[in-house]
């Protein structure tokens, strides 16, 4: 096979438009021990070494993430050795490890007390005490790292004082008193808050994901981005919320479970009926006996998270967001990685702009990055109206406005290519498929795909190639 | 002791900017290794990152009287082949096939020790990215950075697929005799 030949399979390959039979030569010219085969390795080596030498030059970002990432470890590590598996050393040991030396460790405070004279009974309590506070827990454990007022941990029968430093494990419960506050983190930065007479459990040995039982009280809770299929599931007594990566807060009694959810997406279960919802950022679910499970805007919620309530109806523009102050656009994390702040370099008047990037990845099991923004619709708002200020874009790159409901996002609101917009700042209008006369019915879409009354979002989504764009100004408008 | 050695016992000690500053040192090299078989620069950060924690992990493991660079390269070979054959595994069938290949190459390299001088080959690409005309530097920088397509990138500049292949194979090709012979010291 000649070079130019050889060369146009190598590109081919790299965007994944190889057809079957070349994929399969190709293969097989990099198996060959001759020169082809010497060439197109020594081809794809030069693409990789190129690519590199564009990319990060001196290596300053992974080392960057790589800290944090090795920080999480040396934690995780430090559990570990604080519980004598000094064999360990850096590495953690096999859950099956840690059950063999929680088993040594238990039996010789038991033989001591055993023992000891009536007189040291208290005192030999107190030493089982302080070795159970010792004990090793499973993998996935968290610690302690504030506390406030009078917060019990309750582990193997026993009842410790909680402290500092702490480690959980699973089997534990914790129980605090009035006005009492904890915070504990995991090893992957998840960090979770409760006070004031809450009662909550750690069930799970990890191996599932993280699990919390929330008996009662409340919790707020910040979660980094959990592993695929290992969410972090919070049990309530009427309800189970899975939660992948978000700021949440929790409430539960025994007859009522509350979500609200700060940021990102958190899918919630009823125990009482078959029932469950998705909540996103600014709204929150109620599991109750006699109440319907479904998601509405956070009451009282920060500016930030919740969109205002809309006027019962309207007959002229509403300003949802000039960029003006806090950013309220949220990613969907779900969806691929797409930088996201205000900038002060473009505004469409004002001073501020909302700026995105979008860099593509091409196989990425996430074609698309997704934002959007709190909002209710009134009766008469009729359009979407926004300003859009392409810096960059790529011949295949698009954009799309969707609307979401509390139970999906719906496409075809708006889509055109990122390249197609004029230079400096571009007005679109994108008329809400829910009236009527906009009804999209191309491809068997028919209207209306959402319910108005449930509206609770404005999405963008990027996709198709890298895109860094500046949006402004977004309103809904009246029919004109 | 030297720096390295040094370096590796704070590191074992359990001291993350040793650990730092043994990623510094050996980074580029690493993903000079790894970009031999993946074409894909996140792809290559992706990979490198977790060979990095895999020996952040193995620390204690690791005999101090030996050089810490080739455990590490050893370690990042491991994470290579291990990363294209699960590749192999997600991806169509004829991707694959191709994945499979490269993961022979790099078992074929690891014997041979091929691919351990990769860094030096950055460092001094880098310098001959500079002597690109700025036409050539900005397509080179569209393709391998930026990853627009080869479809995408003949509609723009008004060639045909297989032309821009050609260009672009030419202009590695100007590339890699520059870079073997600024390493070669010439």
């Amino acid at each position: 096979m000649n070079r130019e030949r050889l060369s146009l399979l190598i590109e081919a390959w790299r965007d994944g438009a190889i057809a079957p039979e070349d994929a399969a030569a190709l293969a097989a010219v990099i198996d060959a021990p001759g020169a082809d085969g010497a060439w197109v390795r020594e081809q794809l080596a030069a693409i990789g070494l190129i690519a590199q030498a564009l990319d990060d030059a001196d290596g300053t970002a992974m080392v960057a993430s790589l800290h944090e990432r090795m920080r999480a470890e040396a934690n995780a590590s430090r559990f570990v050795r604080s519980i004598g598996a000094r064999q360990a050393q850096a590495m953690r040991p096999s859950r099956r490890t840690a059950a063999r030396a929680r088993g040594r460790r238990r039996a010789w405070p038991m033989a001591l007390a055993a023992g000891l004279v009536a007189a040291m009974a208290v005192g030999a309590f107190l030493l089982l005490q302080m070795r159970a506070a010792d004990a090793p827990r499973g993998v996935d454990l968290a610690t302690l790292r504030e506390v406030a007022g009078t917060v019990i941990c309750q582990r193997d029968g026993h009842s410790l004082a909680g402290k500092v430093g702490m480690s959980l494990g699973q089997g534990d419960r914790l129980v605090l008193g009035q006005d009492a506050h904890v915070r504990w983190t995991y090893a992957d930065g998840t960090e979770l808050r409760s006070d004031d007479r809450a009662a909550l459990a750690f069930p799970g040995d990890g191996t599932a994901g993280k699990q919390l039982r929330l008996e009662d009280g409340l919790v707020r809770a910040e979660v980094a981005h959990q592993p695929e299929g290992r969410p972090l599931v919070i049990i309530a007594p009427v309800a189970r919320c899975t939660v992948v990566g978000t700021r949440l807060t929790f409430a539960a009694t025994a007859e009522r479970a509350e979500v609200s959810v700060a940021q990102g997406r958190v899918h919630l279960q009823s125990g009482l009926t078959t029932e469950s919802v998705e909540i996103a950022a600014g709204f929150t679910a109620t599991v109750a006996a006699g109440l319907t499970l479904s998601a509405r805007a956070t009451a009282g919620g920060t500016s930030a998270t919740t969109a205002p309530a809309p006027p019962a109806a309207v007959t002229a523009a509403r300003l949802i967001d000039d960029h003006e102050g806090d950013l309220r656009w949220f990613h969907e994390s779900s969806s691929a990685p797409v930088d996201l702040a205000l900038s002060h370099n473009q505004a469409h008047g004002g001073v501020q702009a909302l700026h995105l990037a979008y860099r593509m990845v091409v196989g990425d099991v996430k074609p698309y990055a997704q934002i959007f923004h709190p909002v209710h619709l009134a009766a008469g708002d009729h359009r979407i109206h926004l300003w859009i200020r392409v810096e960059s874009a790529q011949p295949d790159s698009r954009w799309q406005i969707q609307v979401c409901d509390t139970s999906n996002c719906y496409w075809k609101q708006g889509i055109g290519r990122c390249a197609d917009f004029m230079p400096g700042w571009n007005e679109v209008t994108v008329p809400l498929d829910d009236q009527p006369e906009n009804a999209f019915t191309a491809n068997g879409v028919t209207a209306p795909v959402y319910q108005r009354d449930r509206v609770n979002a404005i999405a963008i989504n990027l996709y198709g190639g890298d895109a860094v764009l500046d949006i402004d100004d977004l309103e809904l408008l009246p029919a004109p | 002791m030297s720096d390295e050695r040094h370096l590796v016992e704070l590191a074992k000690r359990g001291e993350i900017e040793s650990f730092s500053a043994l990623v510094r040192l050996h980074q580029a090299r690493l993903r000079g290794l790894a970009a031999r078989y993946l074409p894909d620069a996140d792809d290559v950060y992706d990979v490198v990152q977790d060979a990095f924690l895999d020996a952040f992990r193995g620390l204690a493991g690791f005999d101090e009287t030996r050089d810490f660079g080739p455990w590490l390269r050893t370690i990042c070979r491991n994470r290579v082949m291990g990363f294209l054959r699960a590749r192999a595994t997600q991806r169509a069938h004829h991707l694959g096939l191709v994945d499979a290949a490269l993961v022979r190459q790099a078992e074929a390299d690891a014997a041979s020790g091929e691919g351990d001088e990769a860094g030096d080959r950055i460092a001094a690409l880098k310098h001959c990215l500079g002597g690109l005309q700025d036409a050539q530097r900005a397509l080179v920088d569209l393709r391998y950075h930026q990853g627009m397509g080869v479809k995408d990138l003949s509609q723009r500049f008004g060639k045909s697929e297989a032309g821009m292949a050609m260009t672009l194979m030419r202009l590695r090709e100007v590339l890699m005799r520059c870079v073997v012979a600024r390493v070669a010291g010439r």
